[in-house]
């Protein structure tokens, strides 16, 4: 017993010398010095080129014609950034060049807004008769064009309807919306169509969106103003696809998902409703509940997430050195190092969350942000907060950035590219949101080429359907999801609409569980290492050739493996499987995802017996 | 039976093939088993520290956390978040708490068990002590209880050793005697010899024992042996250190008119039961057995005679042939040899039988029996004690007497 007693306080008094010793040094700064956190991860992504590009007898041939009005340059405009993103090239024709188009089933004419008048539509219908294929992405109402369009009867023009429906399916994911749906406000002709018609879309039970046929062609009317929406992207580019016995796009296949604010100061307040909940301190709700949940979503849902750090809530700069350190401290060391070993990315959310704009730049005023005095003021505080990140990732470089708001300017953009060298993608928003935020598109900056606009599509835990919708039609358009949250959306009743964090968590898994189960071949990574994939695909150069039985795909350093929708007309089909080239998948009836492995693939088209 | 495994290096190669066992699976199958609930490492530190003790569970806590750091390595984790985490590095501090309550437990209970163990030992050696102690006592309070309570020597005992005593010859008397002796003294070797008149020798009687226990006669030679002692003492002897080796374990007198006639020879006696009291019992019955051979004697003296030739002690030819049969149960009762011969004698009635009686009993024992059959005269002599072998050297001596002295006699 005695022996006991000594071995027992001899073991305690080891454990508590060590446990003090093991405190100490945690609490040393030295220490994390000693354990370097991981490192993001850099892909790389491997290109291949076809020893020449395959061009055969047919292919796909789009001549856009635009005319001067919102609705036509919008529509079109729409259209081509849809057809460039997803690697289907295409033609800007004069109306005088319109007769010159040979009839083809793979020639699509795409016109759109309230120019009838000016299109010459005895050519036009002379070239669907005899096989060519035509578009109009937007309505106008002209009784002349009835019987090329499929109208039995025109009244004028219907307003102020809202929502989609989906009679047969254009893309998996798409959602119906109802007349509630702010998302769509559309302004229609209202027509009465011919039997013969095909009406896919629908709006409040008028056709939106119909095929037609006459003699050897068809025709497509978009019965809508939409068409001029960033938003119908995808469906006008699934639509256009309807067209042609076959049709090829591609598609990026990239998933990125950003959480702004994060790792960022913890508030020394704890929200009651967290409190009540939990019965954590703020602190501890993002440690063991928020994160830990995060980190599960991520994994099941095969999420890789891309964390932006902010330096300070305080809308000055006074705030310095040791005192930006400490307040960062644990947010950083925790959050931070442990998003690193999950796989993911440190960007920059700002020095603070006041938006990168001058006094003379546009911005909400809603927002309450004080504006920044000059560039100079920006880079000084850019570099404060950069410093802090050092310290703590002395190996890592920023990389991306989000503006605060999604708000910024010309100046703060400038502000970026002098203070932090290695940054090389902002992500703003894909669809515009208030007053001075930053509508993007997936390219070069128009203010600094060397940076990188990668835009989000949506945000936030409770995914309504117009989320859905827009992020099927953005996958649907080229294969890619960007999303974004915000760790504080909880504590804000506005943003988390009431719910709880358990109700938003389940809302955000069933987000990820739709991307997931409809898009699983979409690829998880960084925003840094999205972005050089996106370049690398917008790079590449793509020539498909058409034949009966056949399609031929040849690559000019495209991606390795690159991923192509393929859409047959009715009686037509692919075998799924595994094929030299790569594989079959079939998506939907008609629809098809191609995983190319191979610089040149020729794709087999069956067809069934009638 | 608690397990005991006292090498180190065995211990540890356990400890090792198990966390790296473990480990492989978790890695080949990516099993994740830190994040169980029902965490096999836990369970395994738990285990060992319980089986082995603190230092082998501090060890498996130890290799545990290395396997832990090493798989976070490989999972490309980060080790500084498992000291900086709480909810990580309160599963370390689980798992080592763990080890150190079990490994105490575990400690703890072996001590506690070495030392009920030992405690147990100790009360085994005990009680097999008491145990043997139990026994003697048992065996002392039987000793007792059959000394005092069924003593051999009780009064229906003693009346029954008188009653057996009491039979019509000596020669019954001393088998009785032997009987009881040997019963009474447990021993297998008891033995009554005849001293001769000149006590310097002894003739077997009558023994109880293998063929080699007692040799026929025993001379009695030198002043201080213990026969010496005997016939001087005339008492209970017992053998000394100073003793031949061959000398009877005890040895009692029987004693006829003052004279020791015969003595009581006893050689595996149990000198536990041979105190002073045993050695009283055994005079009495000496004395006892004296007096009965001497009355029977006395007693058979006149009913002998009537068997003999009137003034002799010559019998006649059927009652010779009585004794001879009476010898001859004693052979197979107590394997004693005995030899008859037969020593015609041609001048039969040229000596009376009372010279022949006088001229023969100096070359016979005093043990020897004499028999005449007149029609046919012929003696008859009945040697007790002499093997066939030796009695034709008595049958030649006895044939030239006869033919020697009795006839120049009768010249």
């Amino acid at each position: 017993m005695k022996k006991n007693t000594i071995q027992l306080s001899i073991t305690f008094a080891v454990l508590l010398i060590g446990m003090v010793i093991v405190l100490q040094l945690i609490r040393m700064e030295t220490f994390q010095q000693w354990f370097p956190p991981n490192s993001s991860p850099e892909n790389e992504f491997p290109v291949m080129t076809a020893e020449e590009p395959k061009k055969g007898e047919k292919e796909i041939r789009v001549f856009l014609h635009q005319n001067e009005s919102d609705l036509s340059e919008g529509a079109i405009g729409n259209m081509k950034q849809a057809l460039e993103y997803a690697k289907v090239p295409y033609e800007q024709v004069e109306r005088e060049e319109i007769k010159n188009i040979a009839p083809s089933p793979y020639s699509i004419i795409v016109l759109a807004g309230e120019h009838s008048k000016e299109w010459p539509r005895d050519v036009i219908t002379e070239f669907v008769e005899e096989g060519g294929r035509v578009m109009i992405a937007g309505r106008f109402v002209d009784s002349e064009w009835n019987d090329l369009l499929g109208i039995k009867k025109v009244e004028g023009y219907k307003g102020d309807l809202h929502g989609i429906s989906f009679e047969e399916e254009l893309f998996p994911g798409y959602v119906d919306l109802d007349a509630s749906s702010n998302l769509f406000s559309h302004s229609i002709a209202d027509v009465e169509l011919k039997e013969e018609a095909a009406v896919p879309l629908t709006v409040e039970e008028e056709p939106l969106m119909w095929l037609h046929e006459k003699g050897e062609g068809k025709v497509m009317f978009w019965n809508s103003t939409i068409t001029v929406d960033k938003t119908t992207r995808g469906m006008l580019l699934q639509s256009l696809s309807m067209l042609p016995p076959a049709f090829v796009s591609a598609q990026a296949s990239i998933k990125v998902f950003h959480i702004d604010d994060f790792p960022s100061p913890i508030p020394f307040e704890t929200p009651e409703k967290i409190n009540q909940e939990y019965d954590k301190s703020i602190r501890d709700f993002y440690t063991d509940v928020w994160w830990k949940d995060m980190k599960e979503i991520g994994e099941n849902l095969d999420f890789t997430y891309t964390g932006y750090v902010i330096g300070t809530y305080r809308d000055d700069t006074e705030l310095k050195g040791e005192d930006l350190r400490e307040i960062l401290r644990y947010p950083m060391l925790y959050f931070g190092r442990d998003l690193l070993s999950e796989g993911g990315e440190l960007g920059l959310h700002g020095y603070n969350h006041q938006s990168l704009v001058t006094p003379s730049e546009p911005i909400d005023e809603t927002f309450g942000y004080v504006p920044w005095k000059n560039n100079r003021q920006m880079v000084e505080a850019i570099k404060e907060v950069e410093d802090v990140f050092k310290y703590y990732f002395p190996d890592e470089e920023i990389k991306s950035y989000v503006p605060p708001s999604n708000v910024i300017n010309t100046t703060g953009i400038k502000a970026l590219e002098q203070s932090l060298p290695e940054l090389k993608t902002i992500s703003s928003l894909y669809i515009g949101g208030d007053k001075g935020s930053l509508e993007q598109e997936f390219g070069p900056s128009d203010v600094k080429n060397n940076l990188y606009y990668f835009p989000r599509m949506t945000s936030g835990y409770a995914e309504s359907p117009e989320d859905q919708f827009l992020q099927t039609d953005v996958i649907a358009n080229f294969g890619v999801f960007s999303h974004f949250v915000h760790p504080d959306d909880v504590l804000d009743s506005y943003r988390a609409k009431g719910r709880s964090w358990s109700q938003m968590r389940s809302r955000l898994q069933d987000m990820g569980e739709h991307i997931e189960e409809n898009y699983s071949y979409l690829e998880a990574m960084t925003q840094s290492n999205a972005a050089k994939k996106m370049k690398s695909y917008q790079e590449s150069e793509l020539t498909v050739s058409y034949e009966e039985d056949r399609i031929v795909i040849t690559g000019d350093e495209i991606l390795k493996p690159s991923e192509f929708l393929i859409r047959l007309e009715n009686g037509k089909f692919l075998n799924e499987g595994k094929y030299s080239y790569g594989s079959v998948d079939k998506l939907s009836e008609g629809l098809y995802r191609v995983t190319v492995k191979e610089p040149e693939a020729e794709i087999l088209i069956k067809e069934r017996s009638k | 039976m608690i397990y005991r495994q006292s090498s180190l290096v065995r211990k540890s190669i356990e400890l090792i093939l198990v966390i790296a066992g473990l480990g492989m699976i978790d890695q080949i199958f990516g099993l994740e088993m830190r994040e169980w609930t029902l965490n096999p490492f836990l369970i395994t530190v738990l285990l060992f520290s319980l089986r082995y003790g603190l230092t082998i569970g501090i060890s498996s806590f130890l290799l545990v956390l290395v396997y832990y750091l090493v798989d976070m390595v490989i999972g490309g984790g980060d080790i500084f978040l498992v000291f900086y985490s709480f909810d990580r590095f309160i599963n370390v501090a689980l798992l080592l708490l763990v080890a150190v309550i079990g490994g105490m437990y575990g400690t703890s209970f072996r001590e506690r068990y070495e030392s009920l163990s030992d405690r147990n030992s100790e009360l085994y050696e005990e009680n097999e002590n008491v145990k043997e102690v139990i026994q003697s006592v048992e065996e002392s309070m039987k000793a007792m209880q059959n000394r005092v309570l069924e003593s051999e020597y009780t009064l229906t005992r003693i009346y029954q050793v008188g009653k057996a005593l009491d039979q019509p010859t000596p020669y019954l008397i001393r088998n009785e005697a032997i009987e009881i002796i040997s019963d009474l003294f447990q021993s297998r070797e008891v033995a009554i010899y005849h001293v001769d008149a000149s006590f310097s020798a002894m003739r077997l009687s009558v023994k109880r024992g293998g063929p080699e226990a007692f040799p026929q006669t025993v001379f009695v030679s030198g002043e201080d042996s213990m026969l010496q002692r005997l016939f001087s003492n005339k008492t209970v002897t017992i053998r000394s250190v100073e003793d031949d080796e061959d000398a009877p374990v005890l040895a009692g007198p029987i004693i006829q008119n003052g004279k020791v006639q015969e003595v009581l020879i006893i050689n595996d006696l149990d000198f536990e039961r041979l105190t002073n009291y045993e050695i009283q019992i055994l005079s009495v019955l000496l004395d006892w057995l004296s007096d009965r051979i001497d009355k029977s004697r006395a007693s058979m003296q006149k009913e002998e005679e009537k068997k003999m030739y009137p003034g002799t002690c010559i019998y006649f030819k059927e009652a010779f042939e009585e004794k001879v049969i009476e010898q001859q149960d004693r052979k197979e009762k107590f394997d004693v040899d005995y030899s008859v011969i037969e020593v015609p004698y041609v001048n039969a009635g040229a000596v009376s039988k009372v010279e022949m009686e006088i001229i023969l009993r100096s070359y016979l024992r005093e043990v020897d029996i004499v028999g005449f059959e007149e029609g046919s005269g012929v003696f008859y002599f009945l040697l007790p004690g002499t093997s066939p072998e030796n009695a034709g050297i008595v049958r030649d001596r006895l044939q030239k007497v006869m033919d020697e002295k009795v006839v120049q006699y009768v010249q």
